[in-house]
């Protein structure tokens, strides 16, 4: 452990509201656990040198924030146990042109918790497979698992959501 | 994997870089001679990108706050100093902004209970006042964090080094009006001066006002459902006029001191006589 771990942790923010955000869905939330994090970051005075293991530590400290504020009984958050099955992928025919920053952050507010933490972690926050393992204290074929089918759950979902929504524009074009 | 057709746990792999070589080399081949396998990678790896790039959307302007608090370099001592306060109270202003609204709706006391909550802060002070030098704790930065998060309120413990004076003192409160938080500024020529943060009572103002039946250097007002006092012995009249006006800013816009009043501070203790004993 060296130095302390405020001075470092810029880089670092928009990822960790990222990841915030994916637990709890909701932006003051968020927000209020990235400060959370952060003051915990800045009383912790000393924290890992090597900056895969900081980045690590850092997320760690939000989880764990997280966790300390559904166990408080504070603002509902999301639950990390349900993962709903999802259709075979094969089935999802989802055009290109359809995923796009908008249709992907609406469909990321329809998944489960676990499916949006594991998307945050691999894809927003950048960890790989073993790294995200270590954090969530999973085996790294349960990251595997748990990304396939979170990747299916959102392309399900915005899926869903351009279908209905061209359904919905189209009958509202006839009236 | 090699014999078999990649399934869509193995297409996530292998967009996510996360095959061994020859795995990877496996999948390449049946993508390479199954346009399905070739759609599903490429809807993929469009999703992947556009996720990354979601994650770099610009920050909450509310996160420039904290940026701005992490940023700056710890003291070389590694104890407490200005940087690091500074520091602090930047967190706790960033943790300020989000709790206001909440701090607004906590109901406040009776006005009966008025000269209680006066006698604690003087009788707090007078106790710190009193201290011999060597009995006062020396707060860290652990310390003052807890006890902000104690208070259970969004609270401002402004930094006051350009007049000289740092933390030297800090201590929660628990009394009838709830849970608080004393911190003691120690001057380098005597002076000493409480800053009491309480649940607030009915009669503060949100300007400060002199604390009834005391002496000249005794204020308090009101943040939300926060009462502060600042209460000070001996000082200089126009020095203390000087801390108060900033100690009440910044407890009411959440904010660090800034540059302009760190200079208006150093130049009122330049200005004024050391404080009576």
């Amino acid at each position: 452990m060296t130095g302390n771990g405020g001075d470092r942790s810029e880089p670092y923010l928009g990822r960790l509201f990222g990841y915030a955000f994916s637990l709890t869905n909701e932006r003051d939330l968020a927000l209020e656990l990235v400060q959370d994090c952060m003051v915990k970051v800045l009383a912790a005075g000393e924290a890992p040198a090597p900056e895969a293991a900081y980045r690590a530590w850092l997320f760690r400290i939000l989880r764990n924030a997280a966790f300390d504020r559904l166990r408080n009984g504070g603002p509902a958050m999301v639950c990390l146990d349900e993962e709903p099955d999802i259709a075979d992928p094969a089935s999802l025919r989802v055009e290109e042109s359809l995923i796009n920053q908008l249709t992907v952050r609406s469909g990321m507010t329809r998944l489960s918790g676990t499916h949006r933490e594991i998307i945050a972690l691999i894809d927003i926050a950048g960890f790989s497979y073993a790294e995200a393992a270590a954090l969530l204290r999973v085996p790294v074929g349960t990251v595997m698992s748990r990304v396939s089918r979170a990747r299916r759950a959102l392309l399900a979902a915005i899926s869903e959501h351009n279908v209905h929504s061209l359904a919905r524009h189209r009958r509202g074009s006839r009236a | 994997m090699t014999d078999r057709k990649p399934d869509w746990r193995d297409l996530n792999a292998y967009a996510d870089g996360e095959l061994a070589a020859s795995e990877a080399a496996g999948v390449a081949r049946a993508v390479a001679e199954d346009p399905a396998l070739a759609d599903q990678v490429a809807t993929l790896a469009r999703l992947k990108a556009t996720v990354q790039e979601e994650g770099q959307a610009p920050l909450p302007n509310e996160l420039a706050e904290i940026c701005q608090a992490a940023a700056q370099p710890p003291h070389a001592t590694g104890r407490p100093g200005r940087r690091t306060w500074a520091k602090l109270a930047g967190v706790a202003a960033a943790v300020a902004i989000a709790l206001t609204a909440a701090a607004l709706l906590i109901p406040v006391g009776s006005e009966t209970a008025q000269p209680v909550w006066r006698d604690l802060a003087v009788r707090l002070h007078q106790t710190w006042a009193g201290a011999e030098p060597g009995e006062a704790t020396e707060p860290t930065a652990d310390t003052l964090l807890a006890s902000l998060s104690h208070l259970g309120q969004a609270a401002q413990v402004p930094d006051l080094s350009g007049a000289r004076l740092t933390v030297g003192y800090l201590r929660p409160i628990s009394s009838e009006h709830g849970d608080g938080l004393h911190v003691g500024y120690r001057g380098t020529r005597g002076c000493r001066i409480s800053l009491i943060i309480l649940p607030a009572i009915q009669g503060l103002s949100n300007k400060p006002v002199a604390l009834a039946g005391s002496a000249g250097q005794q204020h308090a007002w009101r943040v939300g459902g926060l009462g502060y006092a600042l209460l000070a012995s001996g000082m200089d009249p126009g020095h203390y006029a000087v801390v108060l006006k900033t100690v009440h800013e910044a407890s009411r816009s959440y904010a660090p001191v800034g540059p302009e009043t760190r200079t208006a501070l150093a130049e009122s203790r330049a200005r004024s006589r050391p404080c009576a004993a």
